[in-house]
């Protein structure tokens, strides 16, 4: 799958200094952006779904 | 359908990951708990995720649901933003000083049990957590039982801890009209939040079911304010902790969107579910939940003690 793919990729930077892993940069963005957005689109998503849940609930009052 | 996840390097049904975010959200937007007290050992038990990526990925869970339950809190009026900034200072204070104290004990020589070496932390921790626990959860469970029968709803605590720390007034003494706590002292307020970060650091837990009882008793906040409040502050300290686990490369961000998916409707579910319970029933509830944590911390402690003996 394209986006497993692309997070195992970006995951770890090979450290030639080390020959060990280090974390990148992406892959860190990718671990705090993802959580930041789900969270922020759920809590729109949910005042959307309450709002029309209203107007539905009024309408057929 | 199977997906197979890099960061864990595990496969799993992704209904199945989706149904335990959303209980574990459920909790979370209830109690005003994270969940990673649950979530952690849950994913490592039933995926077979590692422990290190299952407490990153569950920090990461915990940092999209608590944004999500503090809006919808924040919505029912909730939470108080300006006690949990003023908390917050105390909590990355504690929450640093308990990280320091886990490192000095790394160093700790390990002891050998049935000629099984164990690591002092994974002896120290668990035993903890059992004086902690049962500790905060045997003292909501009598409050609240007691004030189930007398409480109005959504009524404040009488909290005799909370009354003699609301009588220190060293100044700089700051007023919190949203929540209707009375006026308190920041210096106060930054040594309660001193507490439950301390605890999260030593214990590598988010920190909700050291924090809604903190608030409770020692502020003396109405519960389903605490219980906002907590999420409000959770936000923060677990933006902390998925940064540094995912510098560590401890976090799975497939599997942390799977969780989410259920956790942020189970959160909004959880979160509205508060409107229509007493403050006082929520207490005993959140006690049975604190009970539950306890007794999976000692089957973790017993299987680590016995089951050499029994190999």
């Amino acid at each position: 799958m394209a986006l497993t793919d692309f997070i195992a990729q970006v995951a770890r930077d090979t450290d030639p200094a080390t020959a060990g892993y280090q974390a990148s940069a992406v892959y860190v963005t990718i671990c705090l952006v993802v959580p930041i957005a789900l969270g922020l689109v759920g809590a729109l998503l949910g005042y959307v779904v309450e709002k029309l849940g209203r107007v539905v609930k009024r309408r057929i009052r | 359908m199977e997906l197979h996840l890099p960061i864990a390097d595990v496969t799993v049904s992704p209904v199945a990951v989706v149904l335990l975010g959303a209980v574990i959200g459920f909790l979370a937007g209830l109690f005003g708990v994270g969940g990673g007290f649950l979530g952690t050992p849950l994913l490592n038990l039933v995926f077979g995720v590692p422990y290190n990526v299952a407490a990153g990925t569950s920090l990461a869970q915990i940092l999209g649901t608590s944004i999500s339950a503090a809006v919808k809190h924040r919505g029912l009026g909730n939470v108080d933003a300006k006690l949990g900034f003023c908390m917050l200072l105390g909590g990355w204070v504690g929450l640093e000083s308990g990280a320091r104290v886990v490192e000095a004990l790394k160093k700790v020589e390990p002891v050998t049990i049935d000629g099984r070496t164990v690591v002092g932390l994974d002896l120290f921790i668990p035993i903890v957590f059992l004086v902690f626990l049962p500790t905060v959860a045997t003292v909501m469970w009598r409050e609240s039982r007691r004030a189930q029968k007398r409480e109005p709803k959504g009524g404040m605590v009488e909290s005799s801890l909370a009354d003699r720390l609301q009588r220190v007034q060293t100044p700089p003494v700051v007023r919190f009209a949203s929540s209707g706590v009375p006026d308190m002292s920041l210096p106060i307020l930054l040594a309660i939040g001193f507490g439950p970060g301390f605890l999260s650091g030593l214990l590598g837990v988010g920190g909700g079911f050291v924090l809604v009882p903190t608030l409770i008793y020692a502020v003396g906040l109405p519960t389903r304010a605490a219980i906002g409040t907590s999420l409000f502050h959770m936000i923060f300290l677990s933006t902390f902790g998925t940064f540094t686990h995912a510098h560590k490369g401890n976090v799975d961000p497939v599997l942390a969107a799977l969780l989410l998916v259920g956790s942020i409707i189970g959160a909004r579910i959880g979160a509205s579910t508060t409107r229509r319970v007493r403050g006082a029933r929520l207490r005993y509830w959140f006690s049975l939940v604190v009970y539950g944590a306890a007794a999976a911390v000692l089957a973790k402690l017993v299987a680590l003690l016995l089951l050499p003996r029994m190999g």
